[in-house]
């Protein structure tokens, strides 16, 4: 073969992107590896089970516990470099320069590895099939495992290459670290309680309970694998391109969609509130890190829909300070069926607890915006400010468990973290409601403060919008003409 | 603002700034480049050139004034503006796991190529840059020389009207050096207009039409070499041999007398020496009174001031700006 055929290998509506990863990661020592190193181990781990007459437990766990290695922690981990590098060998401006923009080139890059895992998957169903065929396993129960590892594995790829943007190493070692001791063993744990616990395969399928798990998975799947690589272009992309309305777009959609179940009676609706608040999390904190770009061109799709246009414009511009009232929207929301789902029978107590949360979400952005304005990557800082303050109440709390004082911590209840760990730890303190009272002042003041520094912000998007809406003024006149 | 300028110049850079913190990198640029032209762009490190080189491949911003290429605005228009140039960078960016023709197939379809026209872009290129040997040899097993021309290669996949080049011959050996001059020449001879930046001034000077300095994020100099060797000192240097046998003091006290002439160094049959003002009258009524005087002058040569001299020169005079082509620069 020519070398000028050899490029004919992938065809033209296949992306740029995606044919240069793979044909980097199908080549990648990596890949071979890993690849022939699974197979080795599964070859060894089925004829064992031939050779014992069917699968026991023993033998099950070393089976998944391989596969769950390889699909939740080395194939994603091969993501975590992947912008970064392109980043340090100056690759990515020679990229973005062509046509590519950066979500394609993100998208492309979480394609090809995922591409890859799913090799992964077709290789591994002759021995699933053998399994069945040697006895003591459940087909379906095993496909559906295989499926779940499948899913979970493209939402960590995608979480891999979104956080490889991150120009702090720091963040993209925590990220790492975190897949490898939380989602490592709780995909383990899943994986057991579905192939020991739920029962034969037809129950399983039969079941509602199942399909509104499997649901409720694929729907947190599918969001985190489009967010983090949108997450992950938002880094690299140039400020004309706008990643951070369509960011805003998925989580309120999202987020609207599991607070939408809370209204079916047989849902669990503190589960889908919990649930919403923990995905959301990340991208209201993204939304809060922003910076502001002061790109006219941005402005247009907006202001090309008049008032309600403009309006939405201060929910979904780029920039910390529209990310503010989208994480006010947001947090409202969630706060609302929190308010609602919550059995307590204080209301007040609730109430209370649902405003000093808004508070600690938006307590280090207030330190940024005042103090650190000028910080060169926001949201590794605003994580910092969270673990420091965390760690601070964290001992003041075992400081005042240990002393017969009145405690510290209730004197910093104006600090959002601490007002909440007094109020949960109210059998230490019994300070009734006056520390979330003191946390609630506390995140209104937060509020002014970061309404005074966004609102001058808005003031200068007020004046590109005037310039954008002239010159849609001025084409219009000329198209009349 | 417009995005498309009615003029003609393939760059335009009116009044650039570009601020990076405290520091000012760029300040108040402003040249213009013709169609076809070879400028070639030189200043010290941290004088602002990459910074200028990015805002006209559209990789940075401008603080402020404004930047066109073939007429369009770099801020507002950068898929116009990249569509019709070509960027090189100072480090070419290698892949690991990928081949030469793997590597302009990458960039021919993130162009936006369909396969045949695919195909033809990547073999004229790789032909042009003598890369069609190497065509499955992987990008990181390649030299430093050959790695440039990939590099070139890629710049042109797109066959821009628009080069832009940051310091293509640095680190390369005399050989591979000469290559891409030779490459560049042709590009030039093809009208491709050409903004190069390189250290190895002397290179610049024949192959460029015009030279660019640039200091401390200002333009110094816009003008041909022999413009800014004439003009960046105005004194000139000659060296004068005089007969074997001749005493070398007379030569030393003749010139000791001389009012506009001084001794840099004595030679074992002469002395260099400087005269203040390198005008032709002056130079040839020096020579003229020291054969009169009856000094044997056997040579009397004036010494070449090199590029370097001069570029060195001109950061001497500091403040004093020297335009001797674009006018109207800030």
């Amino acid at each position: 073969m020519t070398a000028l055929a050899s490029i004919c290998d992938f065809k033209d509506w296949i992306g740029p992107m995606v044919v240069k990863e793979l044909r980097q990661g199908l080549r990648a020592k990596s890949f071979i590896g890993v690849f022939l190193g699974l197979q080795a181990m599964l070859v060894i781990i089925t004829a064992t089970m031939a050779d014992a007459g069917g699968s026991n437990e023993a033998i099950s766990m070393w089976f998944w516990g391989f596969i769950n290695l390889v699909f939740i922690v080395i194939m994603p981990l091969r993501g975590f470099n992947t912008i970064s590098q392109e980043a340090r060998h100056k690759t990515l401006e020679l990229v973005l320069m062509t046509r590519l923009d950066a979500r394609r080139i993100t998208y492309g890059k979480w394609f090809a590895l995922y591409a890859q895992t799913l090799l992964f998957s077709i290789s591994l169903l002759p021995f699933v099939i053998m399994r069945f065929f040697l006895g003591g396993v459940e087909l379906a129960t095993e496909i559906y495992v295989l499926i779940l590892f499948t899913i979970n594995s493209g939402a960590l790829t995608a979480l891999s290459v979104g956080v490889s943007a991150q120009p702090s190493a720091l963040l993209r070692g925590a990220a790492a670290l975190g897949i490898v001791f939380s989602f490592f063993p709780a995909q383990g744990i899943l994986v057991q309680s579905f192939v020991y616990n739920f029962g034969s395969s037809m129950t399983l399928w039969a079941s509602t309970e199942f399909w509104a798990s499997f649901g409720t998975i694929l729907l947190i799947s599918a969001f985190v694998t489009l967010f983090m690589i949108d997450f992950g272009a938002g880094y690299i992309a140039p400020d004309a391109q706008n990643i951070s309305t369509r960011k805003r777009l998925l989580t309120i959609g999202f987020v609207f969609l599991l607070l939408g179940f809370c209204l079916i009676p047989t849902v669990e609706s503190r589960l889908m509130v919990g649930l919403a608040l923990v995905f959301a999390s990340i991208p209201c904190i993204d939304a809060l890190c922003e910076r502001p770009a002061a790109v006219a061109s941005l402005y247009t799709p907006f202001v090309r829909r008049g008032f309600l246009g403009r309006l939405l414009g201060r929910f979904f511009y780029p920039g910390w300070q529209s990310g503010f009232f989208f994480a006010l929207l947001i947090s409202g929301a969630i706060g609302v069926f929190f308010y609602l789902s919550f059995y307590d029978p204080d209301p007040e107590l609730r109430f209370l607890i649902a405003i000093v949360s808004f508070g600690v979400l938006i307590f280090p952005v207030a330190i940024i915006q005042y103090i650190l304005p000028k910080t060169a990557n926001p949201f590794v800082l605003y994580i910092l400010i969270q673990l420091v303050t965390l760690a601070f109440c964290f001992a003041f709390l075992a400081i005042d468990n240990s002393s017969d004082s009145s405690g510290i911590l209730p004197k910093l209840s104006f600090i959002p973290w601490a007002s909440l760990i007094v109020s949960g730890n109210d059998y230490n303190y019994d300070a009734g409601k006056t520390p979330l009272i003191t946390g609630s002042i506390a995140t209104g003041v937060l509020i002014i403060l970061l309404m005074g520094k966004a609102l001058p912000i808005f003031r200068q998007i007020g004046q590109l919008e005037k310039v954008v809406a002239d010159q849609l003024a001025g084409e219009r006149k000329t198209l009349d003409g | 603002m417009h995005g498309r300028m009615s003029s003609k110049p393939a760059i335009k850079v009116e009044n650039l700034h570009r601020r990076f913190g405290d520091i000012l990198a760029v300040n108040g640029v402003s040249f213009e480049v013709d169609t076809g032209e070879v400028v070639g762009f030189i200043g010290e490190n941290g004088a602002g050139k990459t910074t200028t080189m990015r805002i006209l491949a559209s990789l940075d911003y401008p603080s402020a004034g404004t930047a066109y290429v073939m007429g369009e605005n770099v801020v507002n228009y950068t898929a116009r503006v990249r569509s019709c140039l070509g960027w090189m960078p100072d480090s070419y960016g290698a892949y690991d796991n990928m081949t030469v023709v793997e590597y302009l197939d990458f960039f021919g379809r993130a162009i936006g190529f369909k396969t045949k026209e695919r195909l033809q872009r990547v073999e004229e290129v790789m032909e042009f840059t003598d890369l069609t040997p190497l065509a499955d040899r992987l990008i990181n097993k390649l030299s430093k020389g050959m790695g440039q021309r990939l590099c070139l290669g890629r710049a042109l996949i797109h066959d821009p009207d628009v080069l832009i080049l940051d310091e293509p011959a640095a680190g390369l050996d005399p050989k591979a050096r000469v290559e891409l001059k030779h490459l560049i020449r042709i590009l030039a001879d093809d009208g491709k207009t050409i903004l190069i930046s390189s250290h190895i001034l002397s290179e610049l000077g024949e192959m460029c039409d015009s030279l660019l300095f640039i200091n401390e994020g200002r333009i110094v100099h816009h003008g041909d070499a022999e413009s800014l060797k004439r003009q960046s000192g105005a004194t000139a240097t000659y060296s004068i041999e005089i007969a074997a046998e001749a005493d070398p003091q007379t030569l030393n006290d003749w010139c000791a007398m001389a009012p506009l002439v001084k001794i840099l160094d004595m030679r074992k049959n002469g002395a260099r020496v400087e005269i203040e003002r390198d005008e032709e009258e002056v130079i040839s009524g020096t020579l003229r009174r020291m054969i009169n005087d009856g000094l044997p002058i056997v040579e009397f040569r004036r010494e070449e001031r090199n590029l370097e001299d001069a570029f060195i020169d001109m950061l001497g005079n500091s403040g004093a700006p020297v335009n001797l082509k674009a006018e109207g620069n800030n």
